[in-house]
């Protein structure tokens, strides 16, 4: 029955390559002259985190660093771990990483640091005592009461809104939709936040809630799109419906995958910052903290000028949102 | 009469009829018909595909590689579309075609060794993520590669196109299932796989065939996102296996292959999407969706299993 030639054949296989693996990592390890670093994002080959990289990799080549992008192929923080664990076995200098899940990384990343890597977080932060500093792209709250404030522009001093956000865990835009709140709460006490819908990354899901939404909510003037992904299948259902004109879209995405939606009328205003420079930045702090540098508030790394930095809570704040609109969406490319 | 009522699929069609009458009581946007139209036209990834992995389901198999072989199919189309920028029809064939050949792939790996479809399935999940990655990085640059289709234009008897694919599946599958020596052979290899195997039912064939049955559906499902999205996102659709497992399973069928029926996977189907999309519009908070429809599949599945047991008991001597 059982084909045993079969199965000898594959297990000799992959022992072999597990062995030559094993080999080329330990060739890997013996050379300690060049510096390592590991960067890890939430999912790996989304343009978001793609282009982040980007930037990450033209600085860590200035500096003659290797770089080393890895990261899960779903928003998955057990297979994070994992990556983790690999990347301390093989010995790594830094950790920049973009948690999933702030608690579930928190053992790991406190066990790397425990061996003596530097743990830098990027995007999304982990929880204080498990990283050395967060390099965050706005603070939260400017981003939060920035956003409220759009979405008061759009819709006036009085209306109803609804947010889809990337997924009930994600640490950051759940600290924006507090923020979002807190705003509402203390400008515009007429605008109703109706709903707040998880996405998981996943554009069917997005596509599908936003036609939810829209059918679900007749007295609905805005939905928020709070993730690079749902932007764009938001601005698909609202144009598969022809809803443009009755509900404003308003996205946290990328100027590229929403301009054709910006420009048919069916997304009205995308806010976001530069992920390219937010890769960069991450790396100029990284290089800082290297070469022993003390951070500072105010202080200049290479091109970023006067960067802000919360000592209390080792955060980097690199600037202000960008808003991009029907006129001038054309003048970025990212 | 009684033997009706005793039916997964009569059972299934009350709840979801309960299921929809609640939903439309507490928001009556959700009962008008046009609604319930779309919403099944825009969630027919999971009528399609759960009607494609319900053949080999029944054999007693498992696909896991379904949402790869979306993702990949995705790829190579817009891959080819970034340069001649096909007509609608085309890209469905090419979907179709690129769909069978993966299912294919599967299907002659398990029915040639006669190796375990959840490995088999599992290591081709992989492969098919790992290659979409891959040529996405290397070889699709534009975010907005395809030319901009709009799906919902395309209509038949007033209703949208992809309807149509959803009742094409169905009549399809319905046939095949009870009209052809496939459907017989599946059932019975699903029900004794050493008796079939003595009857003289072709085992290496029928594993083909269901295998290009399961990767046809998952063509067409990427024909329809790329159009509907006119873009490659290799996250789409990930986890959708389980999310079909769960459908297919409170169908009617049993992992262990032998049972299962069309309508009952259509149903079934049915009810998750209404039970899911009606959640949004009864307003419940995002964070007791999940947990609502686990203990209400739960509910379903223990409340038939119980009524099987006393079933069987009345028929004891």
């Amino acid at each position: 029955m059982f084909n045993w030639k079969i199965y000898r054949g594959l297990v000799c296989v992959i022992i072999l390559s597990l062995a030559l693996t094993g080999c080329f990592e330990g060739i890997d390890m013996k050379d300690d002259s060049v510096i390592t670093i590991a960067m890890i994002p939430k999912i790996i080959d989304i343009p978001y985190f793609d282009t982040c990289a980007d930037g990450a990799t033209k600085v860590a080549s200035k500096y003659g660093y290797e770089l080393i992008y890895t990261g899960p192929t779903t928003a998955d923080a057990a297979s994070q771990v994992n990556i983790i664990q690999e990347m301390i076995y093989k010995k790594v200098d830094v950790i920049a990483i973009a948690p999933v899940d702030p608690e579930a990384v928190k053992p790991i990343l406190m066990q790397a640091r425990e061996a003596g890597i530097i743990v830098v977080t990027y995007d999304a932060d982990a929880s204080k005592d498990s990283r050395d500093v967060f390099v965050s792209q706005v603070s939260a709250e400017n981003l939060g009461r920035h956003i409220m404030d759009n979405v008061a522009n759009l819709i006036g001093e009085e209306g109803a809104f609804a947010i889809i956000t990337a997924s009930m865990t994600a640490d950051n835009q759940n600290t924006w939709i507090n923020w979002i709140e807190q705003q509402n709460e203390d400008v515009y006490p007429l605008i109703e936040l109706l709903t707040v819908i998880p996405t998981d990354e996943d554009q069917q899901k997005a596509y599908a809630n936003t036609r939810n939404l829209i059918n679900a909510y007749p007295e609905l003037d805005a939905i928020l799109a709070m993730s690079t992904e749902a932007g764009p299948a938001a601005a698909k259902a609202i144009e598969a419906m022809g809803e443009t004109e009755n509900v404003q879209l308003y996205c946290l995405s990328m100027p590229n995958a929403m301009r054709n939606y910006v420009k048919n009328g069916s997304a009205d205003l995308v806010t976001l910052w530069d992920p390219h420079r937010l890769g960069s930045l991450t790396m100029e702090i990284i290089h800082a903290l290297i070469e022993e540098q003390i951070l500072a508030d105010g202080s200049d790394y290479a091109d970023f000028e006067n960067i802000q930095y919360d000592e209390v809570d080792k955060i980097i704040i690199m600037g202000e949102p960008l808003d991009f609109d029907f006129s001038n969406i054309d003048d970025y490319d990212f | 009469m009684k033997n009706i009522l005793h039916k997964r699929e009569s059972y299934l069609l009350v709840v979801t009829l309960v299921l929809w009458g609640v939903i439309s009581i507490m928001n009556p946007n959700f009962a008008s018909p046009r609604f319930v139209m779309s919403l099944i036209g825009f969630n027919g990834v999971y009528f399609i595909c759960a009607l494609g992995i319900l053949p080999l389901m029944i054999k007693g198999e498992i696909d896991l590689s379904i949402g790869g072989m979306i993702t990949a199919t995705n790829v190579i189309i817009v891959l080819i579309n970034i340069k001649l920028q096909l007509p609608l029809i085309l890209i469905v064939a090419i979907g179709l075609l690129v769909g069978a050949l993966l299912g294919a792939v599967s299907g002659y790996i398990i029915g040639r060794f006669k190796l375990p479809s959840v490995i088999v399935t599992l290591a081709m999940m992989n492969i098919y993520y790992g290659f979409s990655k891959y040529i996405n990085r290397v070889m699709v640059h534009d975010d907005q590669a395809l030319p901009n289709y709009n799906f919902q234009d395309y209509k038949i008897f007033g209703f949208g196109i992809d309807i149509l694919f959803i009742v094409v599946m169905i009549v399809s599958l319905y046939y095949l299932m009870h009209y052809t020596s496939l459907g017989r052979s599946v059932y019975t290899i699903g029900g004794n796989k050493r008796l079939a195997e003595l009857i003289g039912f072709p085992y290496f064939s029928t594993t083909m065939k269901v295998h290009l049955i399961s990767g046809l559906s998952a063509g067409l499902v990427a024909a329809i996102s790329s159009v509907t999205f006119n873009n490659v996102n290799t996250t789409i659709h990930s986890g959708i296996e389980f999310e079909l497992l769960i459908i297919v399973i409170i169908g009617g069928v049993s992992i262990l292959g032998g049972s299962g029926s069309v309508l009952g996977t259509f149903l079934s189907c049915l009810f998750i999407i209404i039970l899911r999309n009606g959640l949004v519009f009864v307003r419940i908070p995002v964070f007791w969706h999940d947990m609502i429809i686990g203990v209400i599949i739960i509910l379903i599945v223990s409340y038939d299993m119980f009524r099987h047991r006393v079933n069987l008991n009345d028929w004891r001597p």
